[in-house]
C-alpha cells in the first residue's frame, strides 16, 4: 500500500529501519498472518516510541507511521492518511491532544473503535490505567492486571466495556510480562487481529501508592478498525 | 430493564419497540447508516467532561443524507418515542462531544450532508448543509482562490460552522460572534415540516443569506443552544480578506493588571478601532499549552503563583497577554495603529508587533492563524498539560469592566485552587462582555480528580450565580444545572415552547435543560 500523505509531517524512516532489525514476534504466539491488514500510528513522544519499541517486533504489522507533534493542525493530512488506510486495524499510541482529533476523525470515515487505553504513569512508578472495550475486546483490564501481576499494586486500572456480555469464560491466563507497555502492545495486536480472548469486566482501585504521587507522563493507545 | 440487545435504550422504551424503530430506521436510510453495533458507537461515547461515560452512553447512531430521511427519521422516532440528539460533526470537546445529554438517545449523525451549497464573493456569504466542516470551507475558499476569509473556533479542521454556531460558538476575527453573523436556516422540525427562516419561507427570495430578520417574530435564536428543531442547512456571512492584517500583542506583569488591559481595550472594541474578538489570556495558559505540567512542576493541588511568575519571567510572557488585531486599508491600520499603541502604552502593557515576535514562536503564530481565521489546532496542547484526557470548560460571561474582571479572576481563581485545579484562563473580547474561559483540566484516570473536576465545575456555577454570573454555554452533564439557575419562568417558556414543536420530545431530551 502506497501512503498519499505529505512526508514533512509523516516521518516513518526511523520506525521501519527498527522494524526491519528487531526480531519479530507474532502477538499471543498466534499463527502468522500472510494478509496483514494492520498499520500503527505512533506519536513522537517519549512514551509512545517506548510503546514502539514492543510493537517493531509485530509482524503483524504491516507499517508503522510517525506523527510529529507539530502537526496536530494538519489535520487534513491525518485524515487523509487514514482515509487511505481504509480496511486497515490501526493501532498505536499518541498524546492526550492528539487522541479526541484522531478518535473523531475515525468516526468520521466510519470506523470503529475496538479498544482504547488510556495510561497515566506516575513519579514512583505507579501507573493507572484505563481501558474503554467493546465485546472485541473485553475484558482488558483484567486481562492487563494478569499480564503485568495482579497483586502488584502499582497498577490502577478499570474498564468500561460497551456491550459488554455477562456471559463470558474465564480466559487463559495471559502471559506474564515485565513493562506494562509491551503488555499493552501484546493487547492491542491480539485484538487487531481477532487473536483477543474475551473476559469479565473487572476493576481495580488504586492502593495508598497512588495518594501523593505525581503524573509524570500520559499516553493514549488505540486500535481502531477502519 | 435489561439492556443486552442494545447497550442502551431511550427511557421508557422496550427493547422490543426499539427493534422495530431500529428496523424501520434502517428501511428508511439504509442499513448502513444506523449504527447500534458496540464498536461503531464507541467513537461516539469519549467525553471529555468529569462524569462517567455511561451516564451519556447513545443507543445508536443514525447518519442521514438528505432533507427528506431527516423528515423519515422524524416520523418514526414520532411512531416510536426514541428521541435522537443532533449532531453536525459532534467536536464540542470541552463541553461534551458527541454524547447525548440523556443516556439511551440516538445520536443523529448529519456528517453525511456535507454539500457547500453556495459561496457568493461578492456579496460574502456561504450556505452549507450542516456537516460541512470548516477544513471543507478552507480548501474550498483556497481551491477557489477566494478573497474571503473564515472565522473559527479552535478544533476548526474537525469542527464545523452550524455545530459551532448553534451551540453559540466563537472565533477570533471581527466575525467571532458567530451568531451574530448567521443568516437563514434550513430546520426539520419534529413533525417533519421543513421551515426556512428569515427571507428563506418566501418563494423566489435571493435574500435568504443576506437578511438576517425575516418578516415577524425573528425565529432563528430558539433553534440555537435548544432542542426544537434539527437544523440542516445554515447561511453565514463570511469576512472580505483585508488589505492589511495587523496582528499584536500586550503584555501586562501583573495579575491585578487585568484590570487596565480589559480598561484600556473596552472603549477601542466599542469603537472598533479594534474589531476583531481577542484574547486575554493568563501566563498559566501559555505555559499549559507549550508544556507539560509535570515538567515545571511535581507538586499537588494547584500550581503556586510564585511557580507561574517565575516561569512567565523565563519563557516571557505577561501574566495577561492581550492578542488582538487591526484590519482594513494601510490607511486605516497606520491611524488605528497609532491610537491602540497610545492607549496600551499608557496602560504599562508591552506593546509587540510581528517585528518584535521570533518567527518560529508558536504561541504567537496560533494567535495569528487563528485571528486570521486560520485553521489551528494547536491550543489542543492544553489536553497534555495534566494528561489523563479530562478537560470542562467553565464559560462565564463578564462585563468588560477591568473591576468586574478582576472580581471573577479572583473568584475562579480560589475556587479552583480549593480542588486543587489549575487557574488556566483566558477573556475572549467582546463588544461589551468578555468571555470569562476557565479550561478545568484534570486526569480521567483519577478517580478523585474526576469529583473534583466534577466538584469544582458545580462549586464555581453556584459561586458564580450568587454574584449573579451566569455562563453562556454548559456541557451535557449540568445543562440541567444552569437551566435551573436562568430561573422558573425561562424554565417554564422553554418548555411551553418545546410541548409546542416537539410535543413527544423526539428532539435532544435535555439540551440546555429543556424537557417536555
Amino acid at each position: 500500500m502506497s501512503l498519499n500523505i505529505s512526508r514533512r509531517y509523516f516521518l516513518s524512516a526511523s520506525a521501519l529501519s527498527a522494524m526491519m532489525l528487531a526480531p519479530q514476534l507474532s502477538a499471543f504466539n498466534l499463527s502468522r498472518t500472510e494478509s496483514s491488514n494492520i498499520c500503527a500510528l505512533i506519536a513522537d513522544d517519549s512514551l509512545s516510541k517506548m510503546l514502539q519499541k514492543h510493537l517493531v517486533r509485530f509482524r503483524e504489522i504491516k507499517h508503522q507511521e510517525l506523527i510529529r507533534q507539530e502537526s496536530i493542525s494538519q489535520a487534513a493530512n491525518l485524515r487523509s492518511w487514514l482515509r487511505n488506510n481504509k480496511g486497515h486495524k490501526i493501532l498505536g499510541a499518541v498524546g492526550c491532544d492528539f487522541y479526541p482529533v484522531l478518535e473523531s476523525l475515525v468516526r468520521e470515515l466510519g470506523g470503529s473503535s475496538l479498544l482504547h487505553g488510556r495510561h497515566v504513569v506516575m513519579k514512583n512508578s505507579c501507573s493507572r490505567h484505563n481501558f474503554y472495550t467493546v465485546p472485541a475486546s473485553q475484558g482488558a483490564a483484567r486481562h492487563f492486571m494478569g499480564s503485568v501481576g495482579a497483586t502488584n499494586n502499582q497498577f490502577q486500572s478499570s474498564e468500561f466495556c460497551i456491550g459488554a456480555s455477562a456471559r463470558i469464560r474465564t480466559a487463559h491466563p495471559p502471559p506474564v510480562t515485565t513493562d506494562w507497555l509491551e503488555t499493552i502492545a501484546n493487547m492491542m495486536v491480539a485484538v487487531a487481529n481477532g487473536g483477543w480472548q474475551a473476559g469479565p469486566v473487572k476493576q481495580y482501585p488504586a492502593t495508598h501508592l497512588f495518594e501523593s504521587a505525581s503524573p509524570t507522563g500520559s499516553l493514549e493507545t488505540f486500535v481502531f478498525n477502519l | 430493564m435489561t439492556e443486552n440487545r442494545f447497550v442502551a435504550l431511550p427511557e421508557g422504551v422496550s427493547q422490543d419497540q426499539f427493534a422495530l424503530a431500529i428496523a424501520e430506521f434502517k428501511t428508511a436510510i439504509g442499513a448502513d447508516n444506523v449504527v447500534v453495533a458496540p464498536e461503531l458507537i464507541a467513537p461516539y461515547t469519549k467525553i471529555m467532561i468529569p462524569v462517567d461515560e455511561d451516564k451519556h452512553l447513545p443507543a445508536g447512531a443514525l447518519m442521514p443524507k438528505t432533507v427528506a430521511e431527516v423528515q423519515q427519521i422524524m416520523d418514526i422516532c414520532n411512531k416510536y418515542k426514541t428521541p435522537v440528539w443532533p449532531i453536525s460533526t459532534g467536536r464540542n470537546f470541552g463541553y461534551g462531544s458527541a454524547a447525548p445529554a440523556r443516556r439511551g438517545t440516538l445520536v443523529l449523525d448529519l456528517r453525511r450532508m456535507n454539500q457547500i451549497i453556495e459561496v457568493d464573493v461578492e456579496l460574502g456569504y456561504a450556505l452549507v448543509e450542516a456537516g460541512v466542516t470548516y477544513q471543507q470551507l478552507a480548501d474550498y475558499i483556497k481551491e477557489h482562490d477566494l478573497p474571503l476569509w473564515l472565522d473559527t473556533p479552535m478544533p476548526a479542521p474537525v469542527a464545523s460552522p452550524t455545530g459551532n454556531t448553534l451551540d453559540r460558538g466563537v472565533g477570533y476575527t471581527p466575525y467571532g460572534e458567530h451568531f451574530m453573523f448567521q443568516c437563514g436556516m434550513e430546520v426539520v422540525l419534529a413533525n417533519g415540516k421543513v421551515l426556512k427562516t428569515g427571507m428563506g419561507s418566501l418563494e423566489n427570495s435571493n435574500t435568504w443569506q443576506v437578511f438576517k430578520w425575516g418578516y415577524g417574530p425573528y425565529l432563528d435564536g430558539i433553534f440555537t443552544q435548544s432542542n426544537y428543531g434539527v437544523v440542516t442547512k445554515m447561511g453565514f456571512w463570511l469576512m472580505p480578506k483585508p488589505p492589511v492584517y495587523k496582528p499584536f500583542l500586550v503584555k501586562y506583569p501583573k495579575d491585578e493588571d487585568i484590570v487596565k488591559a480589559i480598561d484600556t481595550i473596552r472603549p477601542l472594541r466599542m469603537n472598533q478601532i479594534i474589531a476583531n474578538a481577542g484574547t486575554v489570556s493568563n501566563a498559566l495558559w501559555e505555559i499549559a499549552v507549550t508544556h507539560k505540567r509535570t515538567d515545571v512542576w511535581d507538586g499537588q493541588g494547584q500550581i503556586p503563583d510564585e511557580i507561574v511568575n517565575r516561569l512567565a519571567k523565563e519563557k516571557g510572557y505577561g501574566a495577561w497577554n492581550v492578542y488582538a488585531a487591526l484590519y482594513g486599508t494601510q490607511e486605516q491600520v497606520d491611524v488605528n495603529w497609532k491610537m491602540v499603541k497610545t492607549a496600551f502604552e499608557a496602560s504599562g502593557g508591552e506593546v509587540l508587533t510581528e517585528e518584535n515576535m521570533r518567527t518560529d514562536d508558536p504561541l504567537w503564530q496560533y494567535r495569528k492563524d487563528m485571528m486570521s481565521g486560520t485553521l489551528s489546532m494547536f491550543e489542543f496542547g492544553l489536553y497534555n498539560w495534566r494528561g489523563g484526557g479530562g478537560s470542562t470548560w467553565f464559560a462565564p460571561v463578564s462585563q468588560a469592566r477591568g473591576g468586574e474582571t478582576m472580581k471573577q479572576m479572583k473568584m475562579a481563581k480560589q475556587i479552583t485552587r480549593d480542588f486543587g485545579i489549575d487557574y488556566v484562563a483566558l477573556f475572549i473580547i467582546g463588544w461589551r462582555e468578555m468571555h470569562h474561559i476557565v479550561d478545568l483540566l484534570y486526569d480521567r484516570t483519577n478517580p478523585k480528580e474526576m469529583q473534583a473536576a466534577h466538584g469544582c465545575y458545580k462549586t464555581l456555577l453556584t459561586d458564580f450565580a450568587k454574584q449573579g454570573y451566569g455562563v453562556y454555554r454548559a456541557n451535557t452533564a449540568f445543562m440541567d444545572d444552569v437551566a435551573e439557575l436562568y430561573g422558573e419562568v425561562k424554565r417554564e417558556v422553554n418548555q411551553t415552547l418545546k410541548r409546542a414543536l416537539d410535543p413527544n420530545g423526539i428532539i435532544a431530551p435535555g439540551k440546555s435543560g429543556i424537557d417536555i
